[in-house]
């Protein structure tokens, strides 16, 4: 058996453990120096503290989805201010899911340090808020409008540069 | 429960660097502390403004990021919009200011520009052609009917420099059919007979009626392309003129040689930008030879020749390639003498075909002066300082850098005005505008002058229009446009007689 | 390591606010100390999780929400971490104090071992940390970064700035020392443990942190700490050595043992050096081993050179090479050798004057050449400086040496002479191979001769003489020479030889041409009185002969054979008119009157005896004055025509012993006696051949202005005007391939110019050319 198809226990904050590829892990920059730091942990789980079993099921689902894409290097960080709000089809598809979830496989694929996928997360979200107007934005994040009408007319004429949304 | 509002700052950060720059001023409408976050986040409106625009040389500074998005949210709104031209017209002012910016502050590979290649995309509209290239006093007379001047003069200049920095000239040229057209056909009627007689000559008929008016060569505009208020500010309509009367003869040149003569200025905004110009040839002098008649002199000229070019900050030594029109000297007479005409009155379209003058021409550095000082060759200026009002300029003043050259024609080598020895200035004006004089001369004698504007700004690869004349200003001509640009910062006679300029 | 008997401190709670700096730092202390210290006793999967989600939710703790009071300049730009950041770095401080007060207990070779224990032990735990850190560096440390601070780096560039500045400062120069003495040990025979070497080395790199961008590298602590003193300890070791060497041992000895110092330097670098170092080092050890004895060696130089040490000067050689302008004194001194020696092998030769051995003398020329050029290639690796040193001696003694002293002519004229020995059928054959060989040899003269055009005129003339009576050992021969020149002196050198070659075969188609056309045109009775003839048809211009000099009238026998053949000739080619060279034809002759063994002897003679002989078919006896008027030639020629045959008794002079003048007249001799059949009476006259060289000399003279006069018109007309003085110079360069001209000449010859109106003198002494 290869390095990467060895088996890794994961514990999830709701510990349940689950049992995954090595290689898929590893799409986890947190895990993958772990295991460089200490070694292939083996039996032990691997305690993954702030994600539940329903994120982390759906995160390793998108890792084993993208278990051969290249890993990024130092320099892709630095480009990725040319990158494109492009999402492929599958990742597309794999964020049709609730703004809750949505939010949660933000905060798991930050806290995991897992590059790509927070990149589909944010530009999901960025997407969301595209060509809309504030209150359609308040409306699809159920945010509360707390300004006063005051605040609110001083705001419109502050932003008349780009009055016509 | 995780929401848009839970996350840290670096995940806000991260989301809202996906989004368009129209898309802040809703976002920081609906709420506090959406608002609070967006407001002088300064990081942010950088990330956004460096994805969709190049980012601008460190020489500028940090800048307002905040106020630029805002600045180009408008500006996009502005060109993208489906408004008719007179609707755009009304905002020339501010669309001529900030694509100025753009520009200035595009990277210099215009391939790699995403400044460029947004304003190429945006200028593939008629509407924004009209509104704001064709709104020059020119259009009163020429082009179409959606084509008519800004209501200022100053818009109107504004328009001619936009134009000028689009560089390829706005003068469809008539196809062969229409051509065919306009000849008066019997079979029409009478009236629509004299319609399409009436129908508007091309616009560089118009063009080539202003720069041959030898009215406009006066002491006050220092015979080239300014102000006739003797402030050396650049008159762009002027520039314009040149720059179609140009286009229009390089282009029938170039179809006539059959690709000898590549085809210039058809690239919209290239090499419209500062330090646009690249060369392929690296510089060199060439190596100090062996020979024992390399005296101590001439490597000592061949130094100071290296040190002058790495203190020239426009880019002067190396090959240039030049173009020179004229008229028959018997039709600029009949052009400008046969009848009179009131001071104010504009002289008639004219078709008349030029001639045309290309040149090679190798200069060097020979001699770089303090900024503002006065040479010889300014005989109109005041004795104190160069005659320009400098209150307004900021920044360092650019020195004024001597040069020396040779210049050969490229296809009529039998032609007597076509070799000759070049010398000459570069200079910043007030306005910081890249101002050349050459001098032309032919046995030791100066014969022609030029003085000439650098379009796009200093070491710009679109290099220089102006106009050239009598070094002795004679009211009678002949005069003319010409235009010069670099293709190398090599020179020819580098390679080959190895010996500098200086020593000619 | 006292520390790590001393038991594990048990773990503080992981903190439970997120906010809670000092919680979460007394957790992160601990587990960073664990780390630091304790590493060989493991740290386990759940301390690690733990404190990398403690960090990172100390660092997440902040949100949009609720934040609107907070101070505008940190407004929504602001991200937490930094407080982490600073405590991290006091720790390290505080670690490394402690660390430090160990180190300056040690010294030499302990103090290595010390150091680079720590430095293992230090690092290995920076880049734990650096991954527990990553949620800052991530995000905080990147964001600073990219705002352009530069006091802040990643978590592992961090320790190794503490290092740096709390480490390495005050403990480098001790270290270095203990390397230095180390690597002492080892160029003085003592084994070494070079791996702690090695890892010093890694050690300062690693420091190198560029301080324009921390994320990068660069060379500069090892440049200063490392390299610098490594270089000048190494310099300072052979300056010793090499002085010390010297003063008990031969210049020879030490060449020896400094190649063998510098062979073990240069191997040294791969084993515990970086790359880079190669340059300098190099450069310092041949600095202090040869440049510093430079003077030395080359003084021995010449004693090698007179002894043939060829092992000992190509050793010289490669030490020399490696210093800036080591090699150019060896080469002045080469090149006066093999000029002395060249001169040296001409003077033994020259006592022979006039009666010199063409072959001798190439010979002697190039001996020497031989000799050096050997050595060049075998010793100086046949390097081109080297090579030029020797084509310059070479050219000096073969164009200026004692036998051509008097006349610069001869040198050129020797080998041209010894080609036409070469290249002319002798008695023995010359095998192929060897023939090439002495054409070779021939050339590697001729590319040192300068009047390359004399030894034109010469071996065009014998050439001539070679083709026209037959003597050319092989065509093959022939070609080859005119092939070699052509490739050493270009199509137009040449031209003529070619021609001259060409024409010969052509005369060969046209005689069985003619031979053909004879068959059918004649009858037996035209055939009968016939005689067999042969004809050359000589291009007039191509070859280098002259009319002949004499009147003569062609013998009535001949004239019907030749009239016939000039009758096709003029048929074949109209217009084209021949002259006879009657003093280049020859026949054979037989005598029916008297015989060797009842054979009759046949008679090889010019075409002039051919006339007189024939006289003696009407009368035995024939007077001075008939000759004369007979035979139509001057005095001059019959004169020594005669003398040929009276000296071979042919024919006796009466009264005898007179001289050839009215009234003497001549018998035939019926009793001549000879060895052989074949009597050669056709002999060159001495006279003739001085003269001949005489005129060649002249022509070389008018060839050469016609060659002047020539370029000049071609400069000028290019460049319409010049000054007098540039004018010169191009013109030498000009013409300096085929002879050296004299500047007076060049001058001679504008100012005939002038005259004849091509050019006219301007102001400043400046030139114009009249089209």
């Amino acid at each position: 058996m290869s390095e990467g198809e060895q088996q890794v226990k994961l514990v999830s904050s709701d510990n349940v453990e689950i049992l995954t590829e090595r290689k898929i892990a590893e799409r986890s920059m947190l895990i993958k120096n772990m295991i460089e730091d200490l070694g292939a942990p083996g039996e032990e789980a691997i305690p993954i503290m702030n994600v539940s079993e329903a994120v982390l099921r759906k995160v390793l689902e998108w890792c084993a989805h993208h278990k051969n894409d290249p890993t990024p290097t130092q320099d892709d960080d630095a480009d990725s201010r040319k990158k494109t709000t492009d999402i492929e089809d599958w990742d597309q598809k794999f964020m049709q899911v609730d703004q809750e979830m949505l939010f949660e496989i933000i905060l798991a694929a930050n806290y995991m340090d897992i590059k790509a996928l927070l990149d589909v997360g944010c530009k999901t979200v960025a997407n969301m808020i595209k060509s809309k107007s504030p209150e359609e934005i308040r409306k699809t994040f159920n945010i509360q409008n707390d300004f006063t009408p005051e605040e609110e007319e001083q705001i419109r004429r502050e932003n008349e540069w780009a009055e016509d949304r | 429960m995780s929401s848009l509002l839970e996350l840290s700052h670096e995940l806000l950060h991260c989301i809202f660097c996906g989004i368009e720059p129209a898309d802040l001023s809703a976002l920081s409408r609906t709420c506090k502390d959406l608002n609070s976050y967006i407001r002088g986040n300064r990081l942010l409106h950088k990330d956004l403004y460096m994805r969709r625009y190049d980012e601008p040389r460190p020489e500028y500074g940090e800048l307002d990021w905040e106020q630029e998005i805002k600045n180009l949210v408008t500006l996009e709104e502005i060109l993208e919009s489906e408004a008719g031209r007179d609707a755009k017209a009304d905002r020339l002012g501010f669309v001529a200011e900030k694509i100025e910016r753009l520009l200035e502050t595009a990277t210099r590979d215009h391939e790699a520009s995403l400044n460029i290649q947004r304003l190429r995309a945006y200028f593939k509209h008629t509407s924004n052609i009209d509104a704001f290239l064709c709104a020059s006093s020119l259009f009163e007379r020429a082009g179409n009917d959606s084509q008519t001047p800004a209501s200022t003069a100053e818009l109107q200049q504004q328009s001619a420099k936009l134009h000028c920095l689009f560089g390829v000239p706005i003068d469809p040229l008539p196809k062969r059919s229409s051509l065919t057209f306009q000849r008066p056909n019997l079979s029409l009627s009478p009236s629509s007979c004299t319609r399409m007689q009436s129908r508007t000559l091309p616009t560089h008929t118009y063009a080539r009626a202003k720069v041959y008016d030898l009215r406009q060569y006066t002491d006050a505009t220092l015979w080239g392309p300014f102000m006739d208020d003797g402030s050396q500010r650049v008159d762009w309509e002027k520039v314009e003129a040149i720059m179609i009367v140009l286009g229009f003869n390089l282009n029938k040149f170039s179809q006539r040689s059959d690709g000898r003569w590549p085809k210039v200025w058809d690239q919209a905004f290239v090499g419209a930008t500062p330090n646009s110009f690249t060369s392929h040839e690296p510089a060199k002098l060439a190596p100090p030879k062996e020979s024992e008649e390399e005296s101590e002199e001439i490597s000592k000229i061949r130094e100071l020749a290296l040190s002058l070019n790495s203190q020239d900050p426009y880019g002067v030594t190396g090959t240039w390639m030049r173009v020179v029109c004229f008229l028959d000297y018997n039709d600029l007479y009949a052009f400008n003498f046969s009848h009179r005409i009131g001071a104010q009155d504009l002289r008639d379209p004219i078709d008349t075909e030029e001639g045309i003058i290309d040149l090679e021409e190798s200069l060097q550095v020979t001699k770089i002066e303090a900024p503002g000082s006065v040479s010889e060759d300014d005989e109109w200026v005041s004795v104190d300082g160069d005659g320009q009002d400098w209150s307004s300029f900021k920044g360092d003043r650019l020195p004024v850098v001597h040069f020396r050259g040779r210049s050969r024609s490229l296809h009529a080598s039998w032609d007597p005005n076509a070799n000759s020895a070049i010398r000459g200035t570069v200079r910043q004006t007030a306005s910081g505008d890249i101002r050349w004089t050459t001098f032309s001369i032919f046995h030791g004698e100066e014969r022609w002058r030029s003085e000439g504007i650098q379009v796009g700004g200093i070491r710009s690869a679109r290099g220089v229009l102006g106009s050239w004349f009598d070094k002795d200003y004679d009211m009678h001509g002949p005069a003319g446009p010409t235009a010069f640009w670099k293709v190398s910062d090599s020179c020819e006679d580098d390679r080959n007689s190895g010996i500098p300029f200086a020593y000619y | 390591m006292s520390k790590a008997a001393a038991p594990a401190n048990p773990p503080p709670p992981m903190p439970t606010s997120r906010e809670d700096i000092n919680g979460t730092w007394r957790f992160l202390e601990w587990g960073v100390e664990q780390i630091m210290s304790h590493l060989d006793s493991g740290v386990d999967l759940r301390t690690y999780m733990s404190l990398y989600t403690s960090i990172h939710n100390f660092c997440t703790a902040q949100k949009a929400v609720g934040q609107t009071n907070l101070t505008s300049n940190h407004r929504g730009a602001h991200l937490l971490g930094e407080e982490l950041y600073h405590r991290l770095n006091e720790y390290l401080k505080r670690h490394l104090q402690g660390v430090h007060a160990e180190m300056v207990k040690h010294s030499d070779e302990a103090l290595l071992t010390y150091y680079i224990q720590q430095w293992k032990r230090y690092t290995t735990a920076g880049s734990y940390n650096n991954h527990l850190f990553r949620y800052l560096n991530r995000h905080w440390v990147k964001r600073e970064m990219d705002e352009g601070k530069k006091d802040v780096f990643d978590i592992y560039t961090l320790h190794l700035v503490r290092w740096k500045e709390d480490m390495f400062g005050s403990t480098q120069n001790a270290v270095m020392d203990a390397v230095l003495r180390l690597v002492e040990k080892q160029r003085n025979g003592e084994t070494i443990e070079q791996s702690k070497v090695k890892e010093v080395v890694l050690s300062f790199v690693a420091l190198g942190i560029d301080e324009a961008d921390s994320t990068k590298t660069n060379l500069e602590v090892y440049r200063q700490y490392f390299e610098r003193p490594y270089i000048e300890a190494t310099q300072q070791y052979y300056k010793n050595e090499s002085s010390t060497f010297l003063a008990e041992n031969s210049v020879v000895d030490y060449m020896k043992k400094a190649e063998r110092r510098l062979d073990e330097e240069k191997e040294r670098v791969p084993l515990f050096l970086l790359a880079e170092i190669m340059q300098p080092l190099m450069k310092c050890c041949e600095a202090a081993l040869i440049a510093d004895h430079a003077v030395l060696m080359r003084d021995e130089f010449q004693i090698l050179l007179d002894n043939d040490r060829e092992e000992d000067m190509a050793r010289m050689y490669k030490l020399l090479a490696r210093i800036p302008e080591g090699l150019d004194p060896l080469r002045n001194r080469f090149e006066n050798h093999v000029r002395r020696a060249g001169l040296l092998s001409v003077e033994k030769v020259a006592d022979q004057g006039e009666s010199l051995d063409p072959k001798a003398f190439v010979d002697a020329l190039l001996e020497v050449h031989t000799q050096y050029a050997t050595l060049v290639q075998s010793a100086f690796t046949g390097e081109s400086e080297f090579v030029r040193s020797l084509d310059n001696a070479c050219r000096e003694y073969i164009n200026r040496n004692k036998v051509c002293a008097k006349n610069s002519a001869r040198s050129p004229q020797m080998l041209a002479k010894h080609a036409d020995n070469v290249l002319k059928r002798s008695t023995k054959a010359t095998e192929e191979d060897d023939m090439e060989k002495m054409l070779n040899q021939v050339m590697t003269v001729f590319k040192y001769l300068e009047d390359k055009d004399v030894f034109q005129k010469f071996y065009s003339q014998t050439l001539a003489k070679r083709l026209v009576h037959g003597t050319s050992a092989s065509p093959d021969a022939e070609t080859s020479m005119i092939s070699k020149l052509k490739d050493a002196s270009g199509f137009e050198y040449t031209n003529k030889l070619q021609r001259m070659f060409q024409d010969i075969q052509t005369s060969k188609d046209l005689n069985s041409a003619y031979d053909d056309w004879l068959g059918q045109v004649l009858d037996k009775e035209d055939k009968k009185g016939g005689i067999d003839a042969n004809y050359q048809i000589l291009g007039t211009g191509f070859w280098p002969l002259q009319p002949p000099t004499t009147t003569f009238t062609p013998p009535p026998s001949i004239v019907k054979t030749y009239e016939r053949f000039q009758n096709f000739y003029t048929q074949k080619h109209g217009g084209r008119k021949l002259t006879w060279l009657w003093h280049l034809c020859k026949g054979e002759i037989r005598a029916n009157y008297a015989k060797l063994n009842k054979v009759p002897y046949t008679f090889q003679v010019s075409t002039y005896q051919m006339a007189i002989l024939l006289m003696f078919n009407d009368s035995d006896n024939v007077s001075y004055d008939d000759m004369l008027a007979i035979t139509g030639l001057q005095k001059e020629t019959l004169d020594p025509s005669l003398g040929i045959m009276l000296k071979a008794k042919v024919i006796t002079a009466s009264p005898e012993g007179a001289t050839p003048q009215s009234g003497t007249s001549y018998n035939l001799n019926y009793g001549f006696r000879n060895k052989k059949l074949k009597v050669n009476l056709n002999m060159a006259i001495k006279s003739e051949q001085k003269q001949e060289v005489e005129d060649t000399q002249k022509t070389i003279e008018e060839d050469r202005k016609m060659l002047m006069q020539s370029a000049i018109v071609r400069i000028m007309k290019s460049r319409k005007t010049m000054k007098h003085q540039l004018l010169v110079g191009e013109t030498v360069t000009q013409v300096k391939s085929r002879f050296s001209p004299k500047i007076p000449d060049i001058k001679k010859c504008i100012d005939i110019l002038i005259e004849k109106e091509y050019l006219e003198r301007l102001d400043n002494d400046e030139l114009g050319y009249l089209a």
